[in-house]
């Protein structure tokens, strides 16, 4: 039998946050929100807490009372909208640690959105299923694997359930049942799991789309391991050449945008002064780590190939010069760009050499302009 | 931390124990007798033989056919085969879709549902991609040739085929040799691709740099049937200019003519040099009767011998009766009234003896007309009388319409002198025979009038010269005077007392 602190209002169980046990301890900042101890508040403040207090504040606090009934589905509805919101932020965030490889700090926030999730979505539906996948590739992480198999049941339980359910949550099941066997060491049945992944995100996105290419990069993980270096190479091949698409293609149309912008700021200013100002690079949080993490790992292993072609290892190396460039980390892209020109010594293509000249200018401009 | 877990039960079962862990199915509550005993124990044993399913097996009855050859090919490595074929399927749903639901497309099996087609792609894409992936340039083109190939022989793949002899052609560019045999096939093969899809200017210049390519290479390269490539590629050409030259002669722009003259021109000279005399002919044939619609009819002519010399040579029937009756054409412009009906002769006497009817008639009719138009009337009515008769036979409405009123008409114009004469005269004798003539239509001219004035025949209205271009609209226009049942004019009125008979 639990025991109810004599402090609380009757009826009311205040529970932690993290481990549902009842808790002694509150957030000073929202009041909302209470722990077991100080390890576990720890955890979700850096999880999320501290990104989420105020809204958490907001969406716990005592259902007013309103006399009509327009108003009161009004309130329900922008409640309803709000926590939708925190469900997709919590959800960008745990992907995002997760692509850093902060698999233990990720849970608080998965959590949260799996909350909300059921909360909003009612149990077991399919709105529920991303959240199972996050909380299985933390547990994939931290080396809990018949946790994640659970979570995968679930997932794999629901989307079976549900028909008509969209071929982009397909694939990331398939995407995490394939590291789940990978964790196992079962690399055929990985395989097989990561090949539908990459049918369903083909036939989603396209094939050459960058949410396919995770795909692409955890096969060829796969088939490395395996020792079979060339189609592991070939894939590999394609992924960079995804993002090299992708990012060349990004960074041309900022450039272009804003030239026009300061174009028509030197009319009206009469300053010939061009500055980039603002420059996206037109992903989430959780695909900007996720783009880290694979470019990254890509070149780690190209850099210790001994018989690697010098091409992909420049291409890579522009490739994260110029992802570093538009998430505004200039020092860092300099330092790819001047890897990539070591690297593309070797390469007999005036294009890119071209565009990689170019873009060393360009990545000068943007210091100085600073 | 410790994640909470699904359901409330602690999940304690490592790994392998759940791999191992057998299915048990449930017992019955009280196990009447032996029997049902016996039954549980056997269930039990059958759910355990059973195999542990595995992702591929559950998928086969899961997915479409489709679905497990991608799954089949990406697990084996194969992506950029995986990529190219779902491009192609999501291709052809795309035209599909842009074609709408009652076009003829729509009915057409799709890709992704033929089996035997799919296979055929995998089998020959991973084959080029392990290829690929060896840098044997040779083997992944010969694969894609040969898919490419297999696809020629139904009109509805032809997208299939051309999308595959244009890859081969990439893969033959990727060789580091300028000058290969595999790049001179490629280009061939996509040129011949293009013709088929009317896309002629491109086509020729693919064409051509085949030409070039081919043309260090005379004596090694050769065709399966012997035909070096050069002499393949002359034909080609000459084939893709012909067709551009008189797709560019259609129009009635000058500049179009102009360059359909030298489209021509290049044709020839290509068929000169595929050393081809019956392509030759056919090209000075072709560029002939270009000169002669931008009227320089002495280089027709020039052309249009070499081509009769060519048939002749070949002993061609009828094509010299085309070449006969194209010259007599410009000699008839040209006001050379004798070459023409020589001309013209040849070509009736040749369709007489070849027993082509069709163009007998046709010969028939053109001899009559210029004779009509010399002024030769009795034999133009000869003529036009065989055309006539031809074409009853031939129960051809059209031209036994223009042939019959031809006919009157040339009838009337050798009756026209003597009729004149007999107005002028104008004796008793010769009124009672026109009288006579109103009311019978039997003529009796010809008989000998006793006193001739010998002026009367500078009466006589010679018809308009019938040119080529306005022969059509006269002919129309003759047709609708046959059903004109109160043609006053006598000529009109005899010629068609002449239908009757």
């Amino acid at each position: 039998m639990d025991v109810n602190p004599l402090a609380n209002p009757k009826g009311v169980k205040l529970l932690c946050e993290l481990c549902r046990i009842p808790a002694f301890i509150q957030c000073k900042g929202c009041k909302v929100t209470y722990y077991c101890s100080r390890e576990h508040q720890k955890a979700d403040a850096v999880g999320i807490h501290d990104k989420v207090c105020s809204r958490l504040a907001l969406l716990r606090q005592p259902v007013q009372f309103w006399p009509s009934k327009e108003e009161r589905e009004k309130r329900y509805k922008a409640m309803q909208l709000e926590k939708i919101e925190l469900i997709e932020m919590a959800r960008t965030l745990a992907q995002k640690m997760l692509f850093e490889g902060k698999h233990e700090e990720s849970v608080p926030a998965a959590m949260l959105s799996l909350r909300y999730a059921i909360d909003v979505y009612g149990v077991s539906t399919i709105e529920l299923v991303p959240s199972y996948l996050i909380m299985a590739e933390a547990s994939i992480g931290l080396g809990n694997l018949v946790q994640a198999e659970e979570y995968l049941a679930k997932a794999d339980w629901t989307i079976l359930k549900t028909p008509d359910c969209t071929k982009a949550i397909k694939s990331r099941l398939y995407r995490n049942l394939g590291l789940l066997y990978v964790a196992k060491g079962d690399f055929q049945e990985a395989l097989v799991n990561f090949a539908d992944d990459i049918y369903n995100s083909s036939h989603e996105f396209g094939t050459d789309d960058i949410r396919t290419s995770g795909g692409y990069f955890h096969m060829a993980n796969v088939f490395f391991r395996q020792g079979r270096r060339d189609i592991a190479d070939s894939m590999y091949k394609q992924v960079i050449s995804i993002w090299y698409e992708y990012l060349n293609h990004t960074l041309t149309v900022n450039i272009s945008a804003q030239e026009d912008e300061s174009r028509r700021k030197s009319k009206m200013l009469n300053s010939a002064k061009t500055l980039m100002e603002e420059i996206s690079s037109g992903l989430d949080e959780a695909q900007e780590a996720e783009a880290i993490q694979i470019l990254s790992s890509i070149h780690n292993i190209k850099e210790h190939q001994p018989d690697r072609q010098s091409k992909d290892l420049a291409q890579t190396c522009h490739n994260l010069a110029m992802l570093y460039f538009l998430m505004g980390d200039l020092n860092k892209a300099k330092e790819y760009g001047r890897k990539s020109i070591v690297a593309s010594d070797q390469v007999k293509d005036d294009k890119f050499s071209k565009s990689l000249v170019e873009f060393m200018k360009l990545c000068e401009r943007q210091i100085v302009s600073n | 931390m410790a994640l909470p877990t699904i359901n409330k039960r602690k999940v304690s079962l490592t790994q392998s124990q759940r791999q191992m862990r057998p299915v048990i199915p449930l017992e019955p509550e009280n196990p009447k007798g032996l029997r049902e005993k016996l039954m549980y124990r056997k269930s039990v044993d059958i759910m355990n033989k059973l195999p542990i399913l595995r992702k591929l097996d559950i998928d086969k009855f899961r997915n479409s056919y489709k679905h497990n050859l991608c799954l089949d090919m990406l697990t084996t490595g194969f992506h950029m085969s995986f990529c190219e074929l779902v491009t192609l399927i999501r291709q052809q749903m795309e035209r599909r879709e842009a074609a709408g639901p009652e076009s003829f497309l729509w009915t057409k099996p799709l890709l992704q549902d033929q089996r035997p087609k799919l296979d055929l792609l995998k089998y020959y894409t991973t084959k080029a991609e392990s290829a690929n992936r060896e840098d044997n340039i040779e083997e992944e083109y010969t694969a894609r040739y040969e898919l490419a190939q297999s696809y020629t022989h139904d009109p509805d793949d032809q997208w299939l085929a051309d999308h595959f002899f244009s890859t081969c052609l990439e893969v033959a560019r990727r060789q580091d040799t300028a000058e290969s045999r595999m790049l001179a096939e490629g280009l061939c093969n996509v040129g011949v691709c293009l013709q088929k899809n009317h896309h002629y200017r491109e086509a020729a210049k693919h064409f051509e740099s085949y030409h070039k390519l081919s043309l260090n290479h005379e004596d090694d390269w050769k065709l399966q049937n012997g035909v070096s490539f050069y002499t393949d590629s002359c034909v080609k050409l000459f084939a893709i200019y012909t067709i551009i030259g008189l797709e560019l002669g259609r129009s009635v722009d000058d500049n179009d003519n102009e360059a359909s003259l030298q489209m021509l021109i290049q044709a020839l000279e290509m068929s000169k040099k595929s050393q081809d005399k019956k392509l030759e002919g056919e090209a000075s044939y072709n560029l002939g009767l270009a000169y002669q619609k931008v009227n320089e009819l002495d280089n027709a002519l020039t052309h249009l011998y070499t081509f009769y010399k060519a048939c002749q040579g070949d002993s061609d029937n009828e094509g010299t009766g085309q070449a006969c009756d194209a010259i007599a054409k410009i000699y008839a412009r040209q006001g050379n009234k004798e070459m023409s009906v020589e001309f013209l002769k040849r070509f009736v006497e040749l369709t007489e003896k070849t027993g082509l009817e069709r163009e007998y008639c046709l010969a028939c009719y053109n001899l009559g007309n210029v004779c009509n138009s010399v002024g030769n009337y009795d034999e133009a009515t000869e003529y036009f009388s065989k055309a006539y008769n031809i074409s009853r036979v031939l129960e051809d409405p059209l031209s036994t319409n223009i042939n019959r009123v031809q006919y009157g008409i040339a009838v009337a114009h050798r009756m026209m002198g003597k009729f004149a004469n007999h107005v002028l005269i104008g004796d008793r004798l010769c009124v009672t025979r026109l009288l006579h003539w109103k009311s019978c239509k039997r003529a009796e001219f010809d008989q000998l009038i006793p006193d001739t004035d010998p002026r009367a025949a500078l009466n006589i209205l010679l018809p308009p010269l019938l040119t080529e271009k306005d022969k059509e609209t006269d002919e129309r226009k003759e047709e609708r005077a046959e059903g004109d049942e109160s043609a006053s004019d006598d000529e009109q009125h005899h010629a068609s007392a002449h239908f009757v008979t």
